[in-house]
């Protein structure tokens, strides 16, 4: 345990320096090898070897594909005809368009996996038509930055596939895992919504007529698919993750390209090079987190941590909540994938050792380490919204901080029923 | 490298109508060499990933469809990511894409400021050369070590972190020159001690 301070310590010292991160990871490993080495100097062909034996992994294919799909969706008019959808459907309850923004993006959640994709697709769009119906910027600012929450958490989700393939748990049992929270989460911003309705402004549309409904309905019902087609593809066996990344793709060219015509194909090439370049920075610090977590297996930290976790003797209740807060605080300022690249090698032999379920902690770990990207300082989304808005970056913190409650009251409720997560993946074991 | 604290508040080129991977990028003055490389690696990474995305829609409809499943893909399209990944990894080093927090850096200024980002582009450049050094040695020892479908050397495949960590030295070295030699130096400067 010894090694674990200066281990993690030196990669967060390289990190603070302003190292970036795939760096950072690759220097504090050399720098732990030679250091406990017997044989001195740099195993640098070791290294060579375990990021290789990490890319050389074929799950992983389906982050850059998951992320083109949803690129290709916000490029074309996928995001803007789910919106209307949503309108229709909840834009005339109470709370009006808070409603819309929300449903919109558990929409936009089962077709991309990523908080980023939704806040700057769905975002903007969302901001605008709020700002024209006269909704108080703060709010909308806040329910649509804490809204892109739901993205990492229902299916498709990028951070769950690294997690997935980390820690050895299927893939396809975390997707289904992630519905009924991200369900949970969008139905209590919702009612805290609903409650913020009585105390400002939120005008409402009139109920729609049958044929507003059956027009929205028939402009939205082929983007509506592709959740569908994704997590029903991987369940029935039909393609595995990586084969769904591909055909959700290619659904997504065919609506674009064919169906709506909305998307051109120089607009395809500028969408594939900056997917991949997006994909590309993950893939690396991927890539070398598979030698950061050797080397923590070799230098015995994660069974060292497991074997001093079960001397403490705590209720997995009491341990669930100090992972809650240690997650929070580690996902203000690392990104979710980040963190569970460094942080699952460390901590999954510990929560088998525990008894608790490899899947839910799978899940609970995404949602909780989620909120990091609207919590300061260095909340993506945060930044997103602030050109979306014009607000200060202060300001959009602001606005978010009461959506906080909401969010962190679907973690608790994650830690009290595990069987949120794990009543639909039980339901097909 | 783009901190996770992307410098988008300022950016007036992102406007709700640019893409979400943009909330990571900053954009950045490249002298024309860099540029051009950054284009072709972009080129690269492009027709990659549309090569990777084919070879997957093949892949499904050979088993599902032409009932004749294709298992060598598997190996090409591991092959095609690793270039990939490092074509857009060196795009991304040029443009500062790659994530990272500098919490530090930005609490400084002055000479500390100067002093500190020109420790981080050398412990950059000596992991990379590293790094490089490490793939290279993998690339000989690895010649007679075969993939099991098509019976690929493993060579092409460490060819390809030789490809990702040699190119991004040289484009560290690139910046560095351009910056400090080239037409760039003026505001280089300034930019550190702002």
């Amino acid at each position: 345990m010894s090694i674990l301070l200066p281990f993690v310590g030196g990669l967060f010292g390289f990190m603070a320096i302003g190292l970036p991160v795939f760096i950072a990871l690759g220097a504090t490993c050399l720098l732990a090898l030679a250091l406990t080495s017997t044989s001195g100097g740099f195993p640098v062909e070791l290294m060579s070897l375990k990021i290789l034996q990490t890319m050389n992994s074929f799950p992983l294919l389906a982050i850059p594909l998951f992320i083109l799909a949803a690129n290709l969706l916000n490029r074309g008019s996928a995001t803007e005809r789910i919106f209307d959808f949503a309108n229709v459907m909840v834009g005339f309850v109470r709370g009006g368009l808070g409603h819309v923004n929300v449903v919109a993006s558990m929409i936009f959640a089962g077709m991309s996996g990523t908080a980023a994709a939704d806040a700057a697709g769905l975002g903007a769009l969302e901001i605008k038509a709020m700002k024209a119906k006269g909704y108080p910027l703060a709010y909308s600012t806040g329910i649509t930055a804490a809204s892109s929450v739901i993205g990492p958490i229902i299916p498709p989700s990028v951070a769950m596939l690294v997690y997935g393939w980390q820690a050895d748990v299927s893939i396809g049992a975390l997707f289904l895992g992630g519905f009924l929270p991200g369900v949970l989460m969008a139905a209590l911003l919702m009612l805290t919504t609903l409650i913020m309705s009585y105390y400002i402004n939120m005008p409402t549309r009139d109920f729609p007529k049958f044929r507003e409904f059956l027009h929205a309905g028939k402009r939205a019902i082929l983007p509506l698919f592709t959740p569908f087609i994704i997590v029903g593809g991987i369940w029935s066996g039909m393609f595995s993750p990586t084969e769904a990344g591909a055909v959700a793709c290619m659904y997504a060219l065919l609506l674009g390209l064919v169906v709506y015509r909305d998307v051109s194909v120089r607009d395809i090439f500028d969408v594939l090079v900056r997917s991949m370049e997006f994909s590309a920075v993950i893939l690396l610090i991927i890539a070398i987190s598979g030698f950061y977590g050797w080397l923590l297996v070799r230098l015995q930290v994660p069974q060292s941590l497991a074997a001093s976790l079960i001397e403490l003797q705590l209720p997995n209740l009491g341990f669930l909540l100090i992972l809650m807060v240690f997650f929070v605080i580690v996902g203000c300022f690392m990104s979710v994938i980040e963190s569970v690249l460094i942080l699952t090698p460390i901590l999954a032999p510990a929560i088998i050792a525990t008894g608790i379920d490899p899947l839910f902690f799978g899940v609970f770990m995404v949602v909780t380490l989620s909120t990091g990207v609207i919590t300061p300082p260095f909340g993506t989304v945060l930044y997103i919204m602030v050109p979306i808005t014009g607000l200060r970056f202060e300001e959009v913190v602001k606005a978010v901080a009461p959506f906080l409650l909401p969010i962190f009251a679907t973690i608790l409720l994650l830690v009290i029923w595990p069987q949120i997560v794990l009543f639909i993946p039980n339901l097909f074991r | 490298m783009t901190s996770v604290v992307p410098h988008t508040g300022s950016d007036p080129s992102l406007s709700p109508k640019r893409k979400p991977e943009d909330a990571v990028q900053i954009t950045y003055s490249n002298s024309r060499i860099e540029n051009c490389l950054a284009k072709l690696m972009d080129f690269i990474s492009g027709l990659s990933l549309l090569g990777l995305l084919g070879m997957l829609v093949y892949s499904i409809l050979a088993r599902d469809v032409l009932h004749v499943p294709a298992p060598w893909l598997e190996e090409i399209a591991t092959l095609v990511i690793v270039y990939a990944v490092a074509a857009a990894s060196i795009g991304a080093w040029i443009r500062k894409a790659h994530i990272a927090i500098d919490i530090v850096p930005n609490l400084l200024g002055g000479v500390p400021k100067i002093i500190l980002e020109i420790m981080v582009i050398l412990v950059s450049l000596a992991f990379l050369g590293l790094a490089t050094l490490g793939a290279c040695e993998m690339v000989v020892r690895s010649a007679n070590n075969r993939t099991t479908v098509l019976a690929l050397s493993f060579s092409w495949y460490y060819g390809g972190l030789v490809f990702c960590f040699g190119g991004m030295m040289l484009a560290a070295v690139l910046q560095i020159g351009t910056r400090l030699f080239g037409k760039q130096r003026k505001s280089f400067v300034e930019g550190q001690s702002s």
